[in-house]
């Protein structure tokens, strides 16, 4: 199982983002996995399941998954700046 | 003895799962963005036309007769000039009308501008999309030319200025 949680670090504007402008999508992958994981998964700063797999059910050898990082709109509210963030993935055994 | 230690260990053991990390350090770098849209009421030139000494005198208004949007993630402030101090004159006359002949303000307030070719602040207002309150409005227009001025076809251009506030 992989999880991904999202942490703002430096901010180089008086204001702030909201911690869910980020989210993952799953675009290609040569494994089987669940159709959700094809869909937009918001990220924040609580452990999110990005993906799960069955390594008995599916061959696990040379596996790649391609993710879209998505930026969701951020309108004109947002003070212009420099915005940094850490994407923290940690791949767990099931 | 021996027996109490390979219980904990293999309790260790099996509640222990393998774990990964890895990050990445995305940023974003916004830019300033400004954005303004000024038009007429129905997208054709603003004429006034005075057809007796009434009208001269007291002037002839426009309500609403301009719409403004703005875009901003900055805080604006919005200005207004005249291209230069006097009408262009378009019918062959040589007489000079003084662009403050031509005054301007928000729709609500009280007060008109006269223009001039020096910037006068029509607004001010915060972030935010051209749906966001204060950041549309209308502007009236009123024009007096009073009686000193002969008869013709009198033409100002009017500068808009958006700028960080």
């Amino acid at each position: 199982m992989v999880e991904a949680k999202i942490i703002p670090t430096l901010n180089y504007s008086f204001s702030r983002l909201t911690d869910n402008m980020f989210g993952l999508k799953l675009r290609n992958t040569n494994q089987k996995v669940s159709n959700n994981f094809f869909n937009l998964n918001l990220l924040s700063i609580n452990d999110k399941n990005i993906l799960t797999h069955n390594i008995n059910s599916n061959n696990p050898r040379n596996a790649f998954y391609e993710y879209d990082l998505v930026v969701k709109p951020i309108g004109y509210e947002v003070e212009p700046g420099e915005y940094f963030y850490s994407i923290i993935f940690t791949l767990t055994q099931q | 003895m021996t027996f109490a230690r390979i219980i904990i260990l293999s309790f260790f053991i099996t509640s222990v799962k393998a774990q990964f990390g890895g990050s990445v350090f995305p940023f974003l770098e916004i830019h300033p963005f400004m954005k303004l849209e000024v038009n007429t009421t129905n997208n054709k030139d603003i004429e006034f036309v005075f057809n007796n000494d009434q009208q001269l005198l007291n002037g002839v208004s426009l309500n609403n007769g301009l719409n403004v949007k703005i875009k901003s993630n900055r805080n604006w402030q919005l200005n207004v000039s005249s291209q230069g101090d006097f009408f262009v004159e378009q019918s062959n006359n040589s007489q000079l009308i003084s662009a403050t002949v031509l005054s301007i303000k928000k729709q609500t307030d009280a007060i008109y501008k006269n223009l001039s070719a020096s910037p006068v602040i029509l607004a001010n207002g915060g972030r935010g999309s051209d749906k966001k309150s204060g950041n549309f409005f209308s502007l009236d227009l009123k024009a007096t030319p009073g009686l000193d001025y002969e008869g013709g076809d009198y033409m100002l251009n009017l500068i808009f200025t958006l700028s960080p506030d």
